[in-house]
């Protein structure tokens, strides 16, 4: 109790609107999603590469949240647990597409084209290299470099070898200087 | 060279974006589905016939009820609870005379209907130790929708022969 008295009036509002939406209260879960949609949905964007896929996955984010509130105690920052929570959802949600292991582990195609497109005005010109990347090479270098996984984390979360994390990595981050250079 | 342009391209990474459209209505809309806090939704489908209309105006009674409660006091709890459960037994009563004793085709209608009615008994003491609760109103309420589901289930195929 001395921790939200002491606490911001955001973080007090925050542990008031997560309190009311563990006891059914949509209406607090709504203020929680509007707090935070803007840092679950870049996550989601950079992992799927894809809007539509993203915008699905947020959603999907919200909705497994809503399900496993109950089991947030506090004991962690909100943002970091629900991050936590994102990452593990928009993995699966990934898993559940058409051809996951096929892309997974083609090193070399990438379905770029079929992706719907966000507008290449309000990306940055990383995230656009993003993009071009083969799948798991992608989402290894968006968890490492941007997200601060360590590649330990990153190879429990994929189901992969470290080293095969590490040389993704490496492959993603060749690949992106690369470009960059010639952009 | 390369490895400087993509750590700094990193580095001006923003961590915050908005999605185009809107997508609470969905999420919104997803969770209509499902109890509060991990809770199972009912799996039975929902089909409209005229003894729905009976349960739908006791689910009414309830949400109007609820909504009473968060406009007024909350000591109201209690009351809300006891107006619940007479409204309940009065559509119980008007049901199952409707339906009259020979259309029974299930013989432990009775013992689950009591198990549901320990249910709501057990939840209504924990009203009263716990009288500001929202959630055990929910829970109530969720009871006596069960039981109004069941005297149908268990009536429907008499009554549809009629």
């Amino acid at each position: 109790m001395d921790k939200m008295i002491n606490a911001p009036p955001a973080d007090i509002s925050l542990q008031a609107n997560i309190i009311a939406a563990k006891n059914g209260d949509t209406k607090a879960f709504q203020r929680i999603y509007a707090m935070h949609v803007d840092r679950v949905y870049p996550l989601c964007l950079r992992l799927c590469a894809d809007k539509s896929q993203a915008e699905d996955a947020t959603q999907e984010v919200f909705i497994q949240l809503w399900k496993s509130l109950a089991n947030y105690k506090g004991d962690s920052q909100f943002s970091t647990w629900l991050h936590s929570l994102a990452t593990n959802v928009t993995i699966s949600y990934l898993r559940k597409q058409k051809n996951w292991w096929q892309r997974m582990f083609s090193l070399e195609h990438s379905d770029i084209a079929q992706r719907s497109a966000e507008s290449e005005t309000d990306i940055s010109e990383l995230d656009k290299y993003l993009k071009k990347l083969p799948e798991r090479a992608r989402i290894v270098f968006v968890l490492h470099a941007i997200e601060g996984y360590r590649h330990e984390e990153i190879a429990n979360l994929l189901e992969i070898a470290v080293g095969t994390s590490k040389a993704q990595f490496h492959r993603a981050k060749n690949l992106l200087g690369e470009w960059l250079d010639n952009g | 060279m390369a490895k400087i342009n993509v750590d700094e391209a990193v580095a001006k990474v923003s961590k915050t974006k908005m999605p185009e459209r809107d997508l609470w209505p969905g999420i919104e809309l997803a969770l209509a589905s499902q109890q509060p806090t991990g809770q199972p939704a009912s799996s039975q489908k929902w089909s409209f016939t005229p003894v729905y209309a009976v349960a739908a105006s006791v689910v009414l009674v309830v949400i109007v009820s609820i909504s009473s409660f968060y406009s007024g006091q909350k000591s109201q709890t209690q009351i809300i609870a006891e107006q619940m459960s007479d409204d309940y037994l009065q559509k119980r009563e008007a049901l199952l005379v409707a339906y009259g004793d020979t259309a029974v085709t299930v013989n432990d209608l009775e013992v689950q209907l009591a198990n549901l009615d320990d249910a709501a008994d057990a939840i209504k003491r924990a009203i009263s130790e716990d009288p500001n609760n929202p959630v055990l109103l929910q829970m109530l309420k969720r009871v006596y929708a069960q039981q109004i589901e069941l005297i149908e289930k268990v009536h429907a195929p008499a009554w549809q022969q009629l």
